[in-house]
């Protein structure tokens, strides 16, 4: 299952895989497990945790107001969770999940590059900082006896920098994602020489069944996740890539599919970190939200707020924390966007706290450097 | 390679690769000396002989070109002009000749004696430079100039080559007798090689060469690269036929292979995301090539290592 090993001197040369799930793990003296996922592509938050409540979500939304993949789970009175999220939901009931909404970075413009790179240096400009936020939290734990724990290729910018680091991928070769083709698609449209070639080779790929499921799921990479989680002395920290969020066009379907992976994702997690789940938090975020309303290809384009899910045994859940905005004109951010109300950085910082047992007063400037993020407090159990 | 292409031909033809891949070590002729000693023992094991192989194919794939006019004579006399070319350690070291293991020799024991006629001219010479005077004329032939100057045509303006350029080729390499910087600079002249798009469709070796060089990778222990060139279908070294791979699109361009150039691409990306900007590197590779569709899409690419994937597949990339 695991193949190789590389140290962080040479994962320092390689780079961040976002095409295809991966996982990247940093070890620590504690007994709490932290793992970020991060979701490449810009996650829809209106849609995985709709404001059904809000007067002008229906209108907005047009047909992606009602996922018709199922019943949506109500949250609270505003908002109500996507179908394809059961298993979050299930965690949400029993008080181990919660959602933040209206949050976003520091980053105000809509490049999926630039806005990757502040998420995960947790700067407030692109390329400002040059390691991840990550890797200064681990700075901040206690010295690890045995940090440079290393299998596989690459380490995303959030776990990048001075601390070691180790990561660990799946061996089998990963297929290229659907999202990838369809962008591949797209581009050869116009060539008379590539575009029946590439037309033919879908096709083919079609009849052998090969769309979509298979190598590299993000089920396996949370099981494979909690393998090396459990273990007692085994590493503290680690990161999940899932990519394929950028769902500009026919979104019902496509965001179905990311959200059930998703959610197989946090349920593998669930299961196969057992007892250690009690003292695990897991934070999914996303670079940007997309657009309120629905786009002419239905889907939605890059905007500005979106939701961040936290779950975990050690997590205060079954909430939904939002200084609600509002979707209704003159309410969202340049007319078109959620209007972010919470920094994220103060998410993970209140969650990167609570859940190592720092002052974050004390780590702040640490792991946030460019100042100003105020923590929140009481995510996680003590 | 500059010089002549008399140069080039004597290179490959007294390559050790080429001189076993093709069975000219072995080839003994008949009245050599140990052609002889060998009559005497017929009931031996190991029979020695001629082997035409080199020859024919010099004839037909490294100067001339199939249906050119040559004979089944004319093989057969290359053939024996060729017999003591060898490789040095292949079999026992020749008597008082330096042989190092690996490097081309002249075995004067295995040359079939007396002179030769090839396409009607005699070759009096009985020892080495006999096919090296063979060789240096079949290079300035004009049968050759204009098989040289199709695939020359063909590998950089195109995969029907153009005949006003394959005109320019033939008649330059007879002008100058097969002198290679002067057909450079007529290909370098041609407005056919820079036509855009590319006109030729990569090779998987052009592709995974210039991808490689595109990501700045020089050294690639996590790429795989053996293995991806099997993948992507031109396995190294392993073309499958003396007349080497093909050199059209018809070869390449195949619905599978496509997929596989992706799936190779994002391996690549994904080692390179972290330091490269596709958007910016994409002016750089793709000088007066790049389309707005593909710094569009690179553009919207859903993450750094997605835009590199996309630019090393983008239409304009797959072709030079």
């Amino acid at each position: 299952m695991l193949t190789r090993r590389s140290l962080l001197g040479r994962a320092a040369l390689t780079g961040v895989v976002a095409l295809t799930p991966r996982l990247a793990f940093a070890s620590a003296p504690t007994d709490r497990r932290f793992v970020f996922i991060i979701l490449r592509g810009a996650m829809d938050g209106l849609a995985a945790v709709m404001p059904v409540g809000d007067p002008f979500y229906a209108g907005l939304r047009g047909a992606l107001a009602t996922p018709g993949q199922g019943p949506v789970t109500k949250l609270d009175a505003m908002f109500a969770l996507h179908p394809a999220l059961a298993s979050t939901a299930a965690m949400y009931a029993g008080g181990e999940a919660l959602f933040v909404h209206a949050v976003a970075s520091p980053y105000r413009e809509r490049s999926h590059f630039d806005a990757q790179n502040v998420l995960e240096t947790g700067g407030t400009a692109a390329y400002a900082l040059k390691d991840g936020w990550l890797n200064r939290l681990v700075g901040a734990l206690p010295p690890a006896k045995d940090s440079a724990i290393a299998i596989a290729a690459t380490v995303p910018m959030a776990l990048r920098g001075s601390a070691p680091v180790g990561s660990y991928a799946p061996s089998a070769l990963p297929q290229a994602n659907d999202d990838l083709l369809a962008r591949v698609g797209a581009l050869y449209a116009g060539d008379a020489q590539l575009h029946p070639l590439w037309s033919s080779a879908m096709d083919a790929r079609m009849l052998a069944g090969a769309d979509g499921a298979g190598k590299g799921n993000p089920e396996a990479l949370g099981k494979l996740a909690a393998t090396f989680l459990a273990k007692p002395d085994g590493p503290r920290l680690a990161t999940i890539e899932i990519g394929g969020w950028d769902t500009h066009a026919a979104q019902a379907q496509r965001l179905n599919n990311q959200l059930r992976q998703l959610d197989a994702t946090l349920a593998a997690l669930r299961a196969g970190l057992g007892p250690v789940w009690a003292k695990t938090v897991v934070l999914a975020a996303t670079e940007f939200g997309r657009t309120a309303a629905v786009n002419g290809t239905g889907g939605t384009d890059h905007g500005t707020g979106g939701v961040a899910i936290v779950a975990g045994g050690a997590v205060k859940g079954g909430r939904v924390i939002a200084d609600w905005p509002g979707l209704g004109n003159g309410q969202l951010f340049e007319n078109r966007d959620l209007r972010p109300t919470t920094d994220l950085r103060a998410l993970m910082l209140g969650l990167a706290a609570e859940s190592f047992a720092l002052d974050p007063a004390r780590v702040s400037p640490l792991v946030f450097p460019d100042g100003g993020v105020r923590a929140m407090s009481g995510l996680v159990r003590a | 390679m500059f010089g002549s292409f008399y140069d080039l031909l004597l290179a490959v033809e007294t390559h050790p690769a080429m001189l076993l891949y093709l069975d000219q070590a072995q080839s003994i002729g008949p009245d050599s000396f140990i052609g002889q000693r060998a009559a005497l023992r017929p009931n031996a094991k190991r029979k020695v002989g001629l082997n035409e192989n080199l020859a024919r194919e010099i004839l037909e794939l490294h100067t001339l070109g199939v249906g050119s006019g040559y004979t089944q004579g004319d093989v057969q006399e290359l053939a024996r002009a060729l017999t003591g070319w060898s490789v040095g350690g292949f079999v026992r070291a020749p008597v008082g000749v330096e042989a190092p293991d690996g490097a081309f020799v002249f075995q004067s024991g295995w040359h079939q004696p007396g002179t030769r006629v090839l396409l009607g001219k005699t070759y009096r010479a009985d020892d080495a430079t006999q096919a090296r005077a063979m060789l240096a004329d079949l290079a300035v032939h004009p049968a050759t100039a204009r098989h040289l100057a199709t695939k020359l045509a063909r590998h950089f303006a195109g995969d029907v080559p153009p005949p006003t350029l394959v005109e320019r080729l033939t008649a330059t390499h007879l002008r100058t007798g097969g002198d290679l910087s002067a057909l450079y600079a007529v290909l370098f002249a041609a407005p056919e090689i820079w036509a855009t798009p590319g006109p030729k469709f990569k090779t998987p070796w052009e592709w995974t060469i210039s991808a490689l060089r595109g990501i700045g990778a020089k050294e690639a222990p996590d790429l795989k690269l053996v293995g991806a060139l099997t993948e992507l279908g031109q396995p190294v070294w392993r073309p499958g036929s003396p007349a080497g791979w093909d050199d059209t699109a018809a070869s390449w361009a195949a619905p599978d292979a496509l997929l596989r150039r992706v799936e190779v691409a994002q391996r690549f990306a994904s080692v390179v995301a972290d330091r490269l900007d596709a958007r910016r590197l994409a002016g750089e590779l793709l000088p007066g090539t790049l389309t707005p569709a593909t710094t569009q899409a690179i553009a919207r690419a859903d993450s750094p290592g997605q835009g590199l994937a996309l630019l090393l597949v983008a239409p304009e990339f797959m072709r030079r």
